[in-house]
């Protein structure tokens, strides 16, 4: 399986084991965010909502591209790939 | 040594004395809104953190340094159509723990927060499709524990009013009578309230005081009936209710009308009650010589049992007494917006 890093932002990292970047093998955009629960499981529920879908106020990027919606999560990585979690620039104060 | 948790929308901050003053540390869960605070049976330490962004979670400790998020938080089901927003009270009975959220819903704990269950009686009450959130959401906030009996718990939920269980959570009643709601007249339906706050006399359970959207309310018989107490109070409206056991003393800090929500005149003023809410003065001395219009909501009161009284404001600023309210102080500190306040340790 492809090796690639999961690019998380301060405040989940601060609640996760304090990393930023977090590799994983995995062959989808959507195995590399299983890949990161599975290193960190109290992250899943800060990603994704009641829905199963990513929250509407986190984005997540695969390599540049937004890969929020299904057909993107289950999108092929790369070698090297890099899979951002972003906190959007909706929803604060 | 007495340690303070002060909530806000940024970070959770504590306070600890240092036999002359306090000593303020924080920001922890910097970034993340801190909505409330709790023990688990066995003593550790919960607080609730939410996120605009992220979600809301509940984490534990056991020195109030290090904390570990629970993986099995309360939480609706997959695949549904309810979100939970926000955790506003975590709260321990004997071996059983209660979180109450947003959007409105009771989890219970009974391995010492590590998983949680819903309380189907009380979430999927008939009259749930007939809920409707108020300004600051579809909220379970308040549980009260009637210490003579497990079974008795009553739940205070914004916008649809007060519930009771003598059953132990697998039945729920509205106790609403007497209450105004904050719509129009004639709505005769049994929900629609918009309680604020709730706080009882571990004495006499039947006893309980309520902040509400349409002023302030005591019942003596357990929520069956509910009559106004506002003699002497120059506004109805406001957020938190709280008792200091030591003297018994009721506080509330009132707020210019529903639309207003600041302190009338600017005159920021804890307001105190020494006969069960008979009637109200202001509290003591020590209150701000300069007008101050911000407001404490519900959750950013607590009481230490012995005449501590501390309560966070909307500005960010902190106020206590530890006589009883005979005695105010302000801190220096300015923090971001204070949600909830929790007596940690005394």
């Amino acid at each position: 399986m492809p090796a690639a890093i999961v690019r998380i932002p301060t405040l989940l990292a601060e609640i996760g084991d304090g990393r930023k970047e977090i590799p994983v093998e995995a062959s989808t955009v959507g195995e590399a965010l299983e890949a990161l629960f599975r290193a960190l499981p109290q992250l899943r529920v800060h990603v994704f909502d009641e829905t199963g879908s990513v929250r509407p106020n986190v984005s997540v990027f695969h390599d540049a591209r937004a890969a929020r919606d299904a057909d993107r999560l289950a999108a092929p990585l790369g070698h090297g790939a890099v899979v951002t979690v972003l906190q959007a620039v909706s929803g604060g104060c | 040594m007495t340690t303070i948790g002060i909530g806000t929308v940024k970070g959770a901050f504590f306070l600890r004395a240092n036999g002359s003053g306090w000593d303020l540390e924080g920001p922890t869960f910097k970034g993340w809104a801190v909505t409330t605070f709790g023990r688990a049976p066995s003593g550790d330490h919960l607080l609730a953190t939410g996120s605009n962004w992220f979600g809301a979670a509940i984490h534990r400790s056991r020195d109030l340094g290090e904390w570990e998020q629970i993986v099995d938080g309360p939480a609706w089901p997959e695949g549904g159509d309810r979100k939970l927003n926000n955790v506003w009270t975590i709260a321990t009975n004997g071996d059983a723990t209660y979180a109450a959220v947003d959007q409105a819903g009771l989890f219970r704990s009974e391995d010492d927060g590590a998983s949680w269950q819903p309380v189907d009686a009380f979430n999927e009450h008939p009259t749930r499709p007939g809920w409707q959130p108020g300004f600051g959401g579809l909220a379970a906030h308040r549980l009260l524990f009637a210490p003579n009996d497990a079974n008795r718990m009553w739940l205070g939920v914004s916008a649809v009013g007060v519930f009771r269980t003598e059953d132990g959570g697998d039945s729920w009643q509205l106790v609403n009578k007497g209450i105004t709601k904050p719509g129009p007249e004639g709505d005769d339906g049994e929900i629609g309230y918009c309680v604020h706050c709730l706080v009882a006399d571990p004495d006499d359970p039947d006893t309980i005081w309520r902040q509400e959207h349409t002023g302030v309310y005591r019942t003596s018989d357990g929520g069956d009936s509910w009559e106004r107490i506002e003699e002497g109070l120059p506004a109805r409206f406001g957020f938190p209710i709280a008792r200091d056991a030591a003297s018994g003393a009721l506080f509330v800090v009132p707020l210019e009308s529903d639309e207003h929500r600041m302190p009338v005149g600017g005159e920021f003023r804890v307001y105190r009650s020494t006969d069960r809410g008979d009637s109200w003065h202001v509290s003591g001395e020590g209150h701000p010589g300069e007008p101050v219009y911000a407001g404490v909501l519900r959750d950013a009161v607590a009481t230490d049992g012995r005449g501590g009284v501390y309560l966070g404001t909307t500005a960010g600023s902190i106020n206590f007494t530890t006589d009883g309210g005979d005695h105010w102080t302000a801190l220096p500190q300015v923090l971001p917006r204070i949600l909830s306040v929790g007596v940690l340790e005394s």
